[in-house]
């Protein structure tokens, strides 16, 4: 943009600062495109095709989100490899289990207790298998949330970020 | 991606029903319009939001209803078509002093507010002072007094 010189129009134009604003604009404007981009993936959680994942150990399965925001539910579903009759107890990881405050398990567990290490959740015996505990659940924390999962004596960990 | 769907749903919904409902309720605003806003905002700010309240879903809803808004100012520099279906086009209310009651009555325009726009754009006293009176596309009254 070239200056124009205008004796009249008493008018604070800056066509240098004007030529800087625009450029600024334009890649602001793409950092936010890349940004909602990132949203619709599920970079920030909330469901997109990275939102999600999946670790297996033992027939035991965690489905999780890798990505999830601070005091917004989530849900764990854990598919336990259980035989019918048997009775379960799934212990989640001290650490992960002080991080997070839970909202509710389904089905309800049996009893609850809790170790230095652990919070143990004891359930009746299956009479299905393979059986699916759902624990709901919301971060209390902003960062990394490194969980693991015991259930009769099969563990997995998996990790989150919570975002603020 | 939740919160970018949610965005854009009520984005699309808030733009329908504002050009469903026509320039006048937002051109010249009452107290009352006013107040009317506020509640929509209140209730859309519910809908975006959900249960989630974190800085996160936050920022994304900002970012998204931004970015449609930018990218459909592009689409409608492009395409004149667009630029019509979303905003309209303008329209003569007063020419060369004759008043286009049918247009008038169909916008839902009547003397009083094109007097009020000739008052505060110009102080005219009378209607036939005004040479044209043009219902713009921002929904305002503009005068070319005679």
């Amino acid at each position: 943009m070239s200056p124009t010189k205008s004796h009249r129009l008493e008018v604070g134009e800056d066509p240098v600062f004007q030529e800087f604003s625009w450029k600024a604009q334009r890649i602001g404007f793409i950092v936010m495109l890349l940004f909602v981009a990132a949203a619709v993936l599920g970079l920030f959680g909330a469901g997109g095709p990275l939102a999600e994942s999946v670790v297996r150990a033992d027939g035991l399965e965690v489905n999780y989100e890798r990505f999830v925001r601070f005091d917004t539910g989530t849900t764990i579903e854990i598919s336990l490899p259980t035989k019918a009759g048997d009775s379960i107890s799934v212990e989640i990881g001290r650490s992960f289990a002080d991080a997070v405050r839970i909202d509710r398990i389904v089905p309800p567990p049996h009893s609850i207790s809790a170790n230095p290490k652990s919070h143990v959740y004891a359930f009746a015996p299956a009479s299905d298998s393979p059986s699916i505990v759902t624990i709901a659940y919301a971060p209390s924390r902003v960062g990394q949330l490194d969980g693991a999962i015991r259930v009769n004596g099969h563990t997995v960990s998996f990790r989150q970020f919570a975002y603020p | 991606m939740e919160s970018v769907l949610r965005g854009l749903a009520v984005y699309a919904f808030l733009m329908l029903v504002f050009r469903i409902s026509g320039k006048r309720s937002l051109g010249e605003i009452t107290t009352f319009d006013f107040v009317v806003l506020l509640i929509v905002a209140e209730t859309t700010q519910q809908a975006l939001l959900g249960e989630d309240y974190s800085l996160t879903n936050a920022f994304i809803l900002i970012a998204t209803l931004m970015s449609a808004d930018i990218l459909l100012s592009m689409w409608k520099r492009r395409h004149p078509l667009v630029d019509k279906i979303l905003d309209g086009v303008p329209l003569i209310l007063i020419e060369n002093g004759r008043l286009l009651s049918d247009r008038m009555k169909r916008s839902r325009v009547n003397e009083d507010d094109i007097l009020t726009a000739a008052r505060e754009l110009h102080g005219l006293e009378r209607l036939d002072q005004v040479k044209f009176a043009v219902l713009e596309r921002s929904g305002g009254i503009s005068i070319v007094p005679k």
